[in-house]
C-alpha cells in the first residue's frame, strides 16, 4: 500500500544539442488505494512522468515520495512498483501457470505458496481455465489478462499501467475496462493508468490528471473535467465528439447581455446574472464552448426545454455511427458539430435549428483561455 | 484514375486466411474493411501492395493485372500500422521519400510536404527524427508519407485508430473531404466499428476467409447478415441470448431455456419467422434498445421486464448496466446522471421491434 506525492517534478532531455522540457513543475498526489489516470495527447509528458515514478528515468528536478519517503534515488526494485506494458513478454515455452509462477520462483518463494498465489490471482483475473495452456494458444484478451497477472503476482505496493489497451480491439476493450475496474475494487491497490484515450481514463479512474505541453492542466473527477474544465485545452480534449468553440464578443446592451460569435449572427444567451458578471469584468472578448451533446435538434427534446437559445445552421456532413449520428454543421462560416439520434437522415445542405440550454454554455477568457465562472 | 478489382483471391499458410475473396472498389470510393484482429485484414492489404504473393486469384487496377507485379511497380501507396519510418531521416525526409523517388524538384517537394504536415498538425516536427517524436506523431508522419504519393489506390492500415479522440475526429473530417482521397480508390482497414461506419462509402465486415457482409453503414448496422456481424458492430456488444420460439403466427413468444426470460415477438417479425423452421434461435438485442425505466415510468410499445442490477459502471459518455433479467444477463445503456446499486431492482423496457433473430447454428439473420 502506498500514497504517492510528486512535488515540483521536472524532466529535461538533452539530445543532439537541444533540450526538451518534457515535464514542468508537476505537483500531483495519488492517495493510497486510489485509481488515477494520467491523460494527455501524444508528447505531453505523461510517459516521462510515469517512468520517473517507476524509477526508469532520472528526475531532473523536484521530489517523488512514496508514503512520505523520498524515493528519487531508489532504484526501481526498491520502490516496489509493478508496471504492466501493453504487451508483456511471456515465455512461449512455459504454460501460463509457469509464466505467472516464475517471478516468485526467482525470489525463492516455496512451491506450495507459489501455487496458492498463482491460483488466487488466476481466480481474480478469471483465467483459471487456461493455466495449463501456452501463450500462443490465447486470445488477445486472455494475453492481456495474463500480462496483468505477471505484474500483479509480485504483490506490488503501486501498480502502473502504460497504454495497456491501445491495441485491443474495440469490442474487447469494453469488457477489459469492466474487468480492470472490478480488479481494482477487489485489490484496493494504488493504481496509475497512463493513456491518451479519454474514454479509458474517464471510465476507469477515480480522478484524471490531464496533461498538455509538459504541464498539468487539471486534476479532477469525470464530472469536474466535463462540466467545469479549467481551460480551453481541457474542454477540448475531454468529450467526444470534441467540444465546439466560437470566438465571441460580449454585447452588454440591455439587462440581458449575450455573447455574439465573431463575424456571425450566432448568439449565445447565458443566465442574466452570469451575463451581468461577464459585463462587469470589463472584458469583451471571450471564447464560447458548447458540447455536441448539448446541441439538440429542435423538436427532439422531451418535455419543456430549459432556458436557453437556438442556432440555425446547414448540414455539411452526416456521420452515422450506429448508435448515434454526428452532424457537422456550418453557420456564417463557423463549423461545429451536434449529436443526434441514429435515425437522423438529414443530409448535406439541409437547414436545421438546434436548441441549447444556457447552463451548458461554457465561457472562456479569449486571451488566457481560462474558464470564466 | 482507376478502380480496384479483386477476383477469387486466395492466401493461406497452415490454414486459409483469405478464401476466394471478390471485391470491387470504385474510383473515388472510400471502402472500409472492419473486423477483429488477426482475421486477415492486413494480409489483404499486403496482397494488393505486393508484399505477399497470392495463392490464386487476380488483382487489377484500372484494368491492368498487377497480381504478379513487384511491389514498386504497383500504383498503390500503403500506410503500415507499425509506421515503418526511416529512423535516420527527419520527419520531413520521411514524408518526402516517395517524392524523391519520383525526382520532383525541390520547391515542389517542400510545398507538398509542408501542406500535408499542416493538415496532419506535425508542421513543427519536420526536423525531428522518428526516435524523438511520440507514437501518435509517428503514425501521422507515416500517414503523411502515404498521402503525398499520388497513387491510383490508397491502402490504409489502421491509420488513425491509435490517435487521441480529438485528432481522430479531425482526421475523420479530413477523410470525408480530402480531394486526394476522393479521386482514387481507397481501401481502409480498421478494427473500430465507429470509424468504419462514419467513414465508409461502403463497409466490408471481415470474418474467417473473407468479407461476410458488404454494404452501407446503415445496411451493416441495421440489417446485419449474421450474429458475427452484429457482435462486431456496436459498443457495448449486442446482447446474444439463446432462446426458443414457441406458439404460432401472431402469438409467437421467445423464451430462454431454464430461465423466466421471455417476450412476445412483434407481429412483423413473427410473420417472417413463422415461415421457417427456427425453433431454437439466438436473440440479439442491442444495449441501446434496453431502457432502464424510472420509477413509475410507462413504456408503451415496449416489453417491460423485472430485473435486478448485477454491475453498473459509468463508462465515458454513458453508464453501462448489466442486469439479471429472470436468469439472463442483459446489458443496457443509461445516462450518466443515474446511479445504481448492486442487487437493486430495476424495470427494463425492451424495444422488441428492434430485436434480431439469428439461426442457432449458422448465425444467419432469420429476418432477412
Amino acid at each position: 500500500m502506498a500514497a504517492i506525492r510528486l512535488t515540483q517534478v521536472n524532466k529535461i532531455y538533452r539530445s543532439r544539442g537541444h533540450a526538451v522540457h518534457a515535464v514542468k513543475d508537476l505537483d500531483l498526489t495519488v492517495e493510497d488505494g486510489e485509481f488515477v489516470a494520467i491523460l494527455g495527447p501524444s508528447g505531453c509528458g505523461k510517459t516521462s512522468t510515469l517512468r520517473m515514478i517507476v524509477g526508469l528515468e532520472d528526475i531532473t528536478g523536484g521530489d517523488i515520495f512514496f508514503d512520505g519517503q523520498r524515493v528519487n534515488d531508489l532504484d526501481p526494485q526498491a520502490r516496489n512498483v509493478a508496471m504492466a506494458f501493453e504487451t508483456y513478454a511471456l515465455y512461449p515455452n512455459f504454460t501460463i501457470e509457469e509464466n505467472l509462477s516464475f517471478p516468485l520462483e526467482v525470489r525463492g518463494v516455496p512451491a506450495a505458496e507459489r501455487r496458492k498465489k498463482v491460483h488466487d490471482l488466476a481466480a481474480l483475473l478469471r483465467i483459471e481455465d487456461i493455466l495449463g495452456q501456452k501463450p500462443a494458444a490465447l486470445s488477445g484478451g486472455q494475453q492481456q489478462r495474463v500480462s496483468l497477472g505477471r505484474a500483479l503476482i509480485r504483490d506490488p505496493a503501486v501498480f502502473i499501467l502504460d497504454e495497456v489497451m491501445s491495441h485491443i480491439d474495440a469490442h474487447l476493450k469494453f469488457q477489459m475496462l469492466f474487468e480492470l475496474k472490478r480488479i481494482h475494487r477487489e485489490l484496493g491497490k494504488t493504481m496509475i493508468y497512463v493513456t491518451h484515450d479519454q474514454v479509458e481514463a474517464l471510465a476507469l479512474a477515480d480522478r484524471v490528471a490531464v496533461m498538455s505541453n509538459a504541464t498539468l492542466q487539471q486534476v479532477g473527477t469525470r464530472n469536474q473535467l466535463y462540466h467545469e474544465p479549467v481551460n480551453v485545452f481541457v474542454a477540448d480534449f475531454i468529450g467526444e465528439p470534441p467540444t465546439n468553440f466560437f470566438p465571441a464578443e460580449l454585447d452588454p446592451a440591455g439587462d440581458q447581455p449575450v455573447l455574439r460569435a465573431k463575424n456571425a449572427a450566432l448568439t449565445f444567451s447565458v443566465a442574466a446574472e452570469r451575463g451581468q458578471r461577464l459585463a462587469a469584468s470589463g472584458q469583451r472578448d471571450f471564447v464560447v464552448g458548447l458540447r455536441p451533446q448539448n446541441l439538440r435538434l429542435d423538436g427532439t427534446e422531451v418535455g419543456e426545454p430549459p432556458p436557453g437559445g437556438t442556432l440555425t445552421a446547414e448540414v455539411a456532413i452526416n456521420e452515422y455511427v450506429g448508435e448515434r449520428t454526428v452532424l457537422t454543421l456550418v453557420a456564417d462560416g463557423h463549423r461545429f458539430r451536434a449529436q443526434a439520434h441514429a435515425e437522423t437522415t438529414l443530409g448535406r445542405g439541409e437547414q436545421v435549428r438546434l436548441r441549447y440550454a444556457s447552463s451548458d454554455v461554457m465561457v472562456f477568457d479569449a486571451k488566457t483561455e481560462a474558464l470564466v465562472a | 484514375m482507376a478502380r480496384l478489382q479483386i477476383e477469387g483471391l486466395c492466401k493461406g499458410w497452415d490454414f486459409p486466411v483469405i478464401d476466394r475473396l471478390d471485391l470491387t472498389v470504385e474510383e473515388g470510393e472510400f471502402f472500409i474493411v472492419v473486423g477483429p484482429s488477426g482475421i486477415g485484414k492486413t494480409t489483404l492489404l499486403r496482397l494488393i501492395a505486393g508484399l505477399e504473393s497470392a495463392d490464386a486469384g487476380r488483382i487489377t487496377i484500372g484494368g491492368q493485372d498487377i497480381t504478379t507485379l513487384p511491389p514498386y511497380k504497383r500504383p498503390v501507396a500503403m500506410t503500415f500500422e507499425s509506421y515503418a519510418l526511416y529512423p535516420h531521416l527527419s520527419v520531413f525526409e520521411n514524408i518526402a521519400s516517395p517524392l524523391r523517388a519520383r525526382r520532383l524538384d525541390k520547391a515542389a517537394i517542400r510545398k507538398a510536404v509542408t501542406d500535408v504536415a499542416k493538415l496532419l498538425r506535425i508542421e513543427t516536427l519536420l526536423d525531428r527524427r522518428p526516435g524523438e517524436i511520440s507514437g501518435g506523431q509517428k503514425q501521422r508522419t507515416a500517414l503523411g508519407r502515404t498521402l503525398v504519393a499520388e497513387p491510383q489506390v490508397f491502402l490504409l492500415d489502421e491509420p488513425i485508430s491509435h490517435l487521441d479522440a480529438k485528432i481522430r475526429h479531425e482526421l475523420r473530417l479530413q477523410f470525408h473531404s480530402l480531394e486526394e482521397l476522393r479521386r482514387v480508390a481507397t481501401l481502409y482497414v480498421t478494427h473500430d466499428y465507429a470509424e468504419a461506419l462514419s467513414l465508409g462509402d461502403r463497409i466490408g465486415v471481415m470474418g474467417h476467409g473473407g468479407l461476410v457482409q458488404i454494404g452501407t453503414a446503415r445496411d451493416v448496422f441495421m440489417r446485419p447478415r449474421s450474429l458475427f456481424v452484429a457482435q462486431h458492430l456496436g459498443q457495448p456488444a449486442i446482447n446474444a441470448v439463446a432462446a426458443r420460439l414457441t406458439g404460432e403466427g401472431a402469438a409467437l413468444q421467445a423464451h430462454a431455456g431454464n430461465t423466466s426470460f421471455g417476450f412476445p415477438v412483434v407481429a412483423a417479425h413473427a410473420a417472417v419467422l413463422a415461415r421457417g423452421d427456427c425453433g431454437q434461435v439466438t436473440v440479439g438485442i442491442r444495449p441501446q434498445h434496453v431502457r432502464v425505466l424510472h420509477n413509475g415510468e410507462d413504456a408503451p410499445g415496449h416489453h417491460v421486464i423485472d430485473a435486478h442490477v448485477e454491475i453498473y459502471e459509468a463508462l465515458g459518455a454513458n453508464g453501462v448496466l448489466v442486469a439479471d433479467a429472470g436468469g439472463v444477463n442483459l446489458t443496457a445503456l443509461t445516462s450518466l446522471e443515474r446511479d445504481f446499486a448492486h442487487r437493486q431492482p430495476v424495470r427494463l423496457a425492451l424495444q422488441t421491434d428492434s430485436v434480431f433473430y439469428f439461426h442457432a447454428d449458422s448465425g444467419d439473420n432469420l429476418l432477412l
